[in-house]
């Protein structure tokens, strides 16, 4: 008997489930996708580097809070802060960017999904996952689609032979896209 | 045992926070891309939109069914379980789980449900009696999470845990025997197997009785009868008294209702069933009778008798065996049938068990007292704390000690020795016969 012992950890019940990852994993993935959006739309601005780091800072931040209190907020904040700055940078000819940030901001909404349902000591099946990134991959490759042809789009109007239609074009695109998606996918509703 | 726990009516549909998200998010991107001029907007708004879409154009219909399935009754084993079966929609996909159990910590799991799904829920535990399970939150929502619907709230269901008797051969038994059958030799005359003495007939004696080959060689001409008289058979009595009026975790902190007692861990009352449990089938095993009384209560809850039925009733009886408020003194001993020998299963933390004791030593029953107090962890206490547990531990020992003056045997059960020491008891001590 040894006084002032410590106390050993509690017993935790258990839910016999198929493999499983850590959730805490999913809000360090949001992390990294925030600040890959976040970086890639600023990159090339005026900013200065401190300003950047700040704000990359109070996002990350913002993820931790939400770790410990699910919500989208560090979404909003990170979907924010990269509009503006897609919007403050004129468009360049790196034509990498336009894939990451596709990526990231796609990944960001997905990811704060999973984060603003579960707290990071939670499991998550790895089927779900598996589901989920079906879907992400389709959605993601057309948003790649449409990103390559903005990319071509972009260089048009740079040479002049555009005018200011490529972003109507793209409009034109992502509706079409849209339209053959619920045309070919099956509905779920059920009578 | 199936508990269905779908609520009615069921819970709606609710469209996620993240399609509003992404809606507001694409069409912002998109109508800045078209305001400026920039395709790069338009592009990055394109999967959020076809996102939102996606999940408006999967709207789940149905409900969600969610039923538990579990044994009323259980034996002590290292945990307990129970299975979770979840039905959900086309399209529903994912379910949120969140179980509690008392005394663990929650476990919050996301999983794939694909129509229908069994899935097991295990939780830790050596606690006997009646034992709560799992408290179950849940809610499902769509593969893309685009709609949920609300908290599926599942009751903890009751299982009645049954104490473990282990197995050990013998225990000490009454010097009084009782009865007419049984495994023991009485002092008595009468049908039994062990020869006592060979004696002229008398009337009255049976003549089954009758030695003819001694009638041939002491009376040749077969004046005179001989018979065989044998000692007659007889049962011990064994009444266990169980201490139920209170209940302690091995943590002192815990005491007093103080804090939730951890279910990996026996408290004195799941150390009392156990070991009554185990003197129990050996002396049924024995062949004898056996009794239960438990001082928490005003009555008798399990009358002598013998057999493998009375032994589960005794089980039942151990795990329905819980304290009722705070414990409370009880002046009279409760009355044991003549020549029982009497279990007593106490942590002597007051004085009322070991004055109870004392009155059926007393009386002249032989008695045995079982310490269930478990091995004592002093985590998180105070110092006054500490030292109010050292002045209640030396007046514990003293009670015991007064008991082991008067000729009371007192064994801990926690204490390896204690099994060995009870055989060993049980082959010194014979009946009286």
């Amino acid at each position: 008997m040894t006084p002032l012992s410590r106390r050993p950890a509690g017993p935790t019940t258990h839910i016999h489930t198929g493999p499983t990852i850590p959730a805490w994993t999913l809000h360090a993935a949001l992390a990294v996708a925030i600040v890959g959006a976040v970086c890639s739309a600023a990159a090339g601005t005026s900013l200065e580097t401190s300003s950047l780091v700040v704000l990359v800072l109070g996002l990350l931040a913002a993820v931790g809070h939400a770790a410990w209190r699910p919500s989208t907020i560090p979404a909003v904040a990170a979907l924010a802060a990269t509009g503006l700055a897609c919007i403050v940078v004129t468009p360049t000819s790196e034509g990498w960017r336009v894939p990451v940030i596709i990526l990231c901001v796609h990944a960001l909404v997905r990811l704060s999904w999973f984060t603003a349902s579960s707290r990071p000591g939670g499991r998550i099946e790895v089927e779900v996952l598996r589901h989920e990134g079906r879907t992400f991959l389709v959605l993601g490759l057309a948003g790649q689609a449409v990103g390559l042809l903005a990319v071509v789009l972009t260089a048009l109007e740079a040479d002049g032979a555009l005018g200011r239609s490529g972003a109507l074009g793209i409009a034109g695109a992502v509706a079409l896209l849209g339209l053959a998606a619920l045309l070919l996918l099956p509905r779920s509703r059920t009578a | 045992m199936t508990h269905p726990t779908t609520p009615s009516p069921a819970p709606p549909w609710r469209r996620d926070r993240s399609v509003h998200l992404m809606t507001v998010a694409g069409i912002v991107f998109a109508t800045a891309g078209l305001l400026l001029g920039r395709p790069h907007l338009v592009a990055i708004a394109t999967p959020l939109l076809l996102g939102a879409v996606w999940s408006t154009w999967r709207t789940p219909h149905g409900t969600v069914r969610v039923t538990t399935r579990s044994t009323p009754t259980a034996l002590r084993t290292d945990e307990l379980d129970t299975t979770l079966t979840l039905s959900t929609p086309p399209g529903a996909t994912i379910v949120r789980i969140l179980v509690a159990s008392p005394g663990t910590t929650r476990t919050e799991t996301m999983v794939h449900v694909d129509g229908s799904r069994d899935l097991r829920l295990t939780t830790p535990s050596v606690r006997t009696g009646t034992r709560e399970l799992f408290t179950i939150d849940l809610v499902a929502a769509t593969t893309d999470g685009g709609w949920h619907n609300g908290i599926h709230h599942v009751r903890p269901e009751s299982v009645l845990v049954l104490p473990a008797a282990q197995r050990i051969t013998g225990t000490p038994v009454s010097r009084h025997l009782r009865g007419l059958t049984g495994e023991h030799r009485s002092r008595r005359l009468g049908d039994g197997s062990e020869l006592r003495d060979i004696a002229p007939y008398r009337t009255g004696d049976p003549l089954r009785r009758i030695d003819w080959r001694v009638t041939a060689r002491r009376s040749p001409d077969a004046g005179h009868l001989y018979v065989r008289r044998t000692y007659a058979s007889a049962e011990a009595c064994v009444i266990l008294a169980v201490d139920s009026r209170d209940d302690v975790g091995p943590e002192i902190a815990t005491w007093g209702a103080f804090g939730a007692l951890r279910p990996d861990q026996q408290t004195s009352l799941d150390i009392a069933r156990e070991a009554a449990a185990t003197i129990a089938r050996a002396v049924i095993d024995a062949g004898d009778r056996v009794g239960l009384e438990d001082l928490g209560r005003l009555h008798t809850p399990v009358p002598l008798a013998g057999g493998k039925r009375h032994l589960r009733r005794i089980h039942h009886a151990l795990a329905l065996a819980q304290p009722h408020g705070a414990p409370r003194t009880r002046e009279r001993a409760p009355q044991v049938p003549h020549g029982a020998l009497v279990y007593l299963f106490s942590t002597f933390l007051d004085d009322s068990a070991a004055a109870i004791a004392r009155q059926w030593h007393t009386h002249g029953h032989h008695v045995i007292a079982i310490d269930t107090l478990p091995v004592e962890d002093p985590w998180d206490l105070t110092e006054r704390e500490h030292l109010a547990w050292r002045l209640t531990e030396i007046t514990r020992q003293d009670r015991l000690a007064t008991l082991t003056s008067r000729g009371i045997t007192i064994l801990r059960w926690t204490d390896p020795t204690s099994r060995p020491t009870l055989q060993a008891a049980a082959r010194e001590r014979g009946p009286r016969r």
